[in-house]
């Protein structure tokens, strides 16, 4: 793979451009060193935010009390039905309120070990710091997290951490605390700041004079298609975890708001860091749309095991103990079944690989049997009654009679546009925040993650950030007349008519379908050289017949699901291939990029820290040339690099 | 197994609309109703047909965004149940299933099954929240809060704001819906400062919207798929008389 | 889209009658004092059974007469029942129009799951129950119906109900009528007195069990009482001295 070396000359050295000094004063440094906006300038400024999620309905809630004009775009009827709507386990923060040694000190150290040392010290040290103003912010909200019978705040622990610092709101603390956000943005709706676009999508970024200035969307009602502009543009758009199709991402999840941007020079990073969460529901059949996620939470009384014999068919109840393979357990008895998501998921293919999965097939064991047993019942429905529920709902198993079976499926990505400390992208104006950056997680989410890190960047960083940059800058005021404006509409306008045109035979989810099956067969849990190569040509051929033979019904003027979903894959297909390149540059493994080539003797990640210390964005250079490898180096100053265990 | 669909298609808001029928061939009992859908809708693709359109999203039941009226009740004959969650084995073999939008004045439908709920959002924004900036609020371990207390406000709380109660309503009542954020914020001691005017200005925008009023059938409850309990709008009608009489 | 808010200060009744739920609690309240005339009805009328005294004056007779000796008090009553049934009346009516507008387009099939038959009934019999009561006062009350048995007195000049009421139920025509319209208060009190508790946010998690079989309850309980008058006087049980 040489693509970066043929851009060698473009290549840039990025830097994150934040503070230095001791770690635990870096932010509060930085915003002493921030320009601000006074307050009666701030009305002159008008915010796009795309994506109404933790992350970018904090963020507007939050600008729009700082006195900021707003304006939020998303693609569901209601803000409120982002997909931070689904997560379920918990947030973190480093609250110490359960007395068992946390810290921000540890929740940064567990952070940056857990994402493989592939994450920016002075970001995650941030993050760790804001965790507990996050807590408070979504109590007064009236979040109602679980208490204890004292009335104070109960807790729970989650994979790779040995401390309980996760708040939990049942097994639906995403709901809670985005309809939490939700409400705040409704009520700076109420008060005007706020102007909200639901069923609005995002299609193209506008960049005038190298700044990102505004976007073009397509009403998904109407179908008409407009540009809007302002002083600074947030993308707060979510993962790209769909590219494989089936995932436990919401069928709308799309990359598209960030793959335009980075085809209007935004750097893409480390695309090929993706989570694959281990607690999943298997697949049924072709026709399955979506797949499933059972809480990690789960992992705290479940114990996972598989028969110690292959292609055993035995029902579970009639595998003996002395049969059973514990195997987290086994491998790892400091965590045991606590150990992160990369590395249960990839045992989980292991015994499924050896032919020990159930039935030998692609699932493992998460069994309750022990739990019910030591605490009843009641304890177990109080906990996790309603997955409970919905596992029984979706398989017809009783999980209280039977173990669940579980399977790891795509979940979410710790790639995507590179940012620097303040959230802002290389494209100065474009500021990316939540699942869309990529800045936070190095190569692997510790669960209970995201939640803080959307609400960190969206409730506490980029309010300070983004007053940085519009005072800095100082961008002027400029119309959705603009001829750049009205270039980008073109461009928008005649990529929907040539979609349209298409009236072949094959759908537009059998395209969709086919590029998942290449990305999880070569570019899923674990990658090798030759799998990435002919993952690359296959998605290229996989792209020509699309434009050749997709089947895109309806007119563009009205609402049209199958314009929506074919612009959308056609996206994905462009974005997959990137994300093989960069698996294959990546000459190393780590976290949830495991490169077959390079492991333990044991099958750990093997990272090599000479080579790869570094985030990887990639930049655009044009529909038929290769993209460029810009670099960003990551210093550990805080965290010694040492080769993670979890034993 | 093999089902005959009678669903509302629609091309637009302004369109008269009407009902089609269709076949569903072949349909596995562990799909999904949506996933089902998604079968008929690929064949309708497949031949050059617009495919049916429908809400949906997160598929897992949680997210609120998929709705549809089966067989005359909101999101299917299952209890406690969205439509992304409803099986098709809750179906047999030769069933008739008749798929209609959801019914109100305040959701207009804007083509085929979808319908809009914008009128919910209105509603949250009259006031369904805890006035609190970012960055004002004190320790969250300052204000203990009764579990019992916090327990049955995350029962209220657990509205996806899909709509079925108003879809299930006799009258197209959005009570439930409104009544399961007052009773969350009003079960909590950081809602008691705007509790009266926050039921006061919420009830007023819910009429406004044109929704109906309740006859306390409990329709809603029964639809509900969070099974929320109506206990919450005998709370809102309690915190608004309350509210009328101390003139808030 | 304008939206309302807490600043709109209006005065009490006028915020709660301008609401879907105040209507309701009007609703509720007059209701409630209906239930409580209907309850008290009945057991003034339930005074049908008790044997005639030495005297040969009917206790019904009494105790008619004393409720007309309140003079202004039984006008003022009768003028708060008035008041309260056109406003429990006008309030339906009103919530009606908004419940038809709020459904414009009907649904193909719908299925109650959980409504009760009495709940989804309630208009009907409401309205069934408007006519009864007009009829029930002409009959009773005016006289208009059967002004004979109206213009009957006993030798002391004091109105004789007891026959009124005897004579009127003997002929099966109205008999049944009585019958059929006591079902259907005791349908409309079915659901009507949960309803209240529900309606004035009394329905308490604690209380809800309970409070959902008063209105069951309260309508059998009216029911019984109400219909074996008409029933008692048809079979010859009562009455059978009056010529």
């Amino acid at each position: 793979m040489s693509s970066d070396m043929s851009n060698s000359d473009r290549v840039q050295k990025l830097h994150a451009g934040g503070p230095t000094g001791p770690i635990e004063k870096r932010w509060d440094q930085h915003r002493f060193d921030m320009k601000l906006v006074n307050p009666a300038n701030k009305r002159k400024f008008d915010v796009i935010i795309v994506g109404s999620g933790l992350a970018g309905a904090s963020a507007a809630a939050t600008m729009a009390e700082l006195g900021y004009n707003v304006k939020v775009f998303c693609y569901q009827d209601s803000p409120r039905r982002a997909h931070s709507i689904a997560a379920q386990g918990g947030i973190n923060a480093a609250k110490n309120y359960q007395n068992d040694g946390d810290s921000i000190h540890r929740l940064f150290y567990d952070t940056v070990k857990g994402g493989d040392f592939r994450a920016r010290e002075s970001n995650v040290y941030r993050l760790a710091q804001i965790s507990v103003n996050i807590i408070d912010q979504a109590v007064a909200q009236g979040v109602p997290f679980a208490r204890e019978y004292g009335g104070l705040l109960d807790n729970r622990s989650f994979g790779g951490a040995q401390v309980s610092r996760t708040f939990y709101a049942r097994g639906q603390t995403g709901q809670q605390l985005l309809l939490g956000a939700y409400q705040a943005l409704e009520k700076a709706i109420h008060s005007g700041k706020v102007k909200m676009f639901p069923r609005t999508e995002m299609l193209d970024l506008v960049v005038v004079d190298g700044v990102a200035r505004g976007i073009v969307t397509r009403n998904l009602v109407t179908g008409k298609v407009e540009a809007h502009a302002g002083h600074a543009v947030v993308l707060a758009t979510g993962g790209y975890s769909n590219v494989f199709y089936l995932s436990t991402n919401a069928m709308g999840c799309n990359a598209t708001a960030a793959w335009r941007a980075y085809k209007r020079g935004a750097f893409f990073a480390n695309p090929c860091y993706t989570q694959i969460h281990p607690t999943c529901i298997p697949v049924k059949g072709e026709y399955q749309s979506k797949l499933t996620l059972m809480s990690e939470s789960l992992r705290n009384d479940g114990r996972v095991w598989v028969s110690s014999k292959q292609g055993d068919t035995r029902k579970a109840k009639d595998i003996p103990d002395a049969e059973r393979d514990y195997y987290l357990e086994r491998k790892y008895p400091s965590f045991g079944n606590l150990v992160p998501r990369d590395v249960a998921s990839r045992n989980a293919k292991y015994v499924c690989d050896e032919g020990r999965g159930v039935g030998g097939g692609e699932a493992v064991y998460l069994d309750f049997r022990d739990a019910i047993k030591r605490d009843g019942r009641d304890v177990i429905a109080a906990k996790y009654g309603n997955l409970f529920h919905m596992y029984h709902k979706i398989t017809a198993e009783d999980p209280y009679e039977m173990p669940m079976k579980i399977f790891p499926a795509p979940h979410y990505t710790m790639g995507g546009l590179w940012v620097d400390y303040n959230l802002m992208s290389n494209l100065p104006g474009l500021h990316v925040i939540g699942e869309a950056n990529f800045s936070d997680h190095g190569s692997n989410r510790l669960g209970a993650s995201a939640l803080m890190q959307g609400l960190a960047d969206g409730y506490f960083v980029l309010p300070y950030t983004i007053g940085h940059f519009l005072a800095t800058h100082k961008p002027e005021t400029m119309g959705a007349d603009h001829p750049a404006f009205v270039a980008a509409k073109q461009e928008v306008e005649g990529r929907i008519d040539g979609i349209v045109a298409n009236n072949g035979s094959e759908t537009v989810d059998s395209f969709h379908r086919k590029l998942g099956r290449i990305m999880w067969n070569h570019c899923g849990m674990s990658r090798n050289a030759e799998g990435l190569r002919s993952a690359i040509d296959e998605i290229k051929d996989l792209r020509g017949r699309f434009w050749q033979n997709v089947s895109v019904t309806g007119q563009k003027g009205s609402l049209n699901q199958v314009l929506e979903r074919a612009g959308r894959v056609a996206d994905f297909l462009e974005l997959g291939e990137l994300m093989c390149k960069d698996a294959l540059t990546r000459e190393e493994s780590c976290g949830g990029h495991f490169r077959e080539e390079h492991q333990t003797p044991e099958g750990e990640a093997l990272r090599d820290d000479e080579k790869f210390c570094h985030a990887a964005a990639w930049g655009y250079e044009g529909e038929d040339a290769e993209p460029t490898r810009h670099v960003e180096e990551l210093d550990f100053e805080y965290v010694k690099l040492t080769q993670r265990s979890y034993k | 197994m093999n089902l005959t669909l009678h669903v509302w298609r629609q091309a637009g808001q302004d369109d008269n609309g009407g009902f089609q029928t269709y076949e569903a061939k072949d349909v596995s009992p562990d799909m999904s109703f949506l996933e089902m859908l998604d079968v008929v809708n690929e064949g309708l693709e497949a031949s050059g047909q617009e495919p049916i359109a429908f809400d949906h999203d997160c598929r897992e039941g949680i997210c609120g965004m998929c709705s549809l009226q089966i067989n005359g009740v909101p999101h299917g004959p299952d209890r406690g149940t969205t439509t992304c969650q409803l099986h098709m084995r809750s179906f047999k073999d030769g069933d008739t299933v008749v798929i209609e939008p959801w019914r109100a004045g305040p959701f207009p439908v804007l083509r085929d099954l979808v319908v809009d709920r914008t009128a919910l959002d209105r509603i949250i924004e009259s006031g369904g929240y805890i006035s609190v900036r970012t960055g004002a609020a004190q320790d969250a371990n300052a204000t203990p809060v009764n579990k019992a207390d916090a327990d049955e406000a995350f029962e209220y709380a657990a509205c996806i704001g899909c709509g079925a109660c108003v879809a299930a309503c006799k009258n197209a009542s959005a009570s439930l819906f409104t009544a399961a954020k007052v009773s969350h914020l009003a079960r909590l001691p950081q809602g008691q400062v705007e509790r009266y005017e926050r039921v006061v200005s919420m009830v007023a925008q819910m009429d406004q919207e044109g929704f109906g009023s309740c006859t306390n059938q409990y329709e809603c409850e029964a639809a509900c798929p969070k099974e929320i309990s109506v206990r919450a709008i005998a709370q809102m009608n309690r915190d608004f008389l309350v509210a009328s009489l101390r003139g808030r | 889209m304008t939206t309302a808010t807490a600043t709109d200060r209006k005065g009490p009744l006028a915020a709660l009658l301008g609401s879907t739920v105040g209507l309701k609690v009007l609703m509720a309240v007059t209701g409630l004092l209906w239930v409580g005339f209907v309850l008290g009805h009945m057991v003034g009328n339930l005074q049908i059974y008790l044997p005639m005294p030495a005297d040969g004056i009917h206790p019904i007779n009494k105790y008619a007469a004393m409720l007309k000796s309140t003079g202004g008090l039984l006008w003022a009553v009768r003028l708060g029942l008035l008041a309260t049934f056109a406003a429990h009346v006008w309030a339906a009516i009103k919530l009606t129009g908004v419940n038809g507008a709020a459904r414009p387009v009907a649904y193909r099939e719908k299925r109650f799951q959980v409504a009760s038959f009495s709940s989804t009934y309630m208009r009907v019999s409401g309205f069934a129950i408007l006519f009864f009561v007009l009829y029930h006062l002409a009959h009773f009350t005016m006289g208009l119906t059967n002004p004979a048995d109206y213009a009957r007195h006993l030798d002391n000049g004091m109105h004789d109900v007891y026959a009124m009421f005897v004579l009127g139920f003997r002929n099966p025509i109205v008999a049944v009528l009585y019958v059929v319209a006591n079902v259907l208060v005791a349908l409309h009190l079915h659901h009507a007195v949960s309803s209240i508790f529900q309606t004035l946010g009394l329905r308490t998690a604690r209380y809800a069990a309970t409070i959902d079989k008063i209105g069951p309850a309260v309508g059998v309980l009216v029911a019984v009482g109400n219909i074996s008058m008409p029933l008692a006087v048809l079979l010859g049980l009562v009455g059978a001295d009056v010529q």
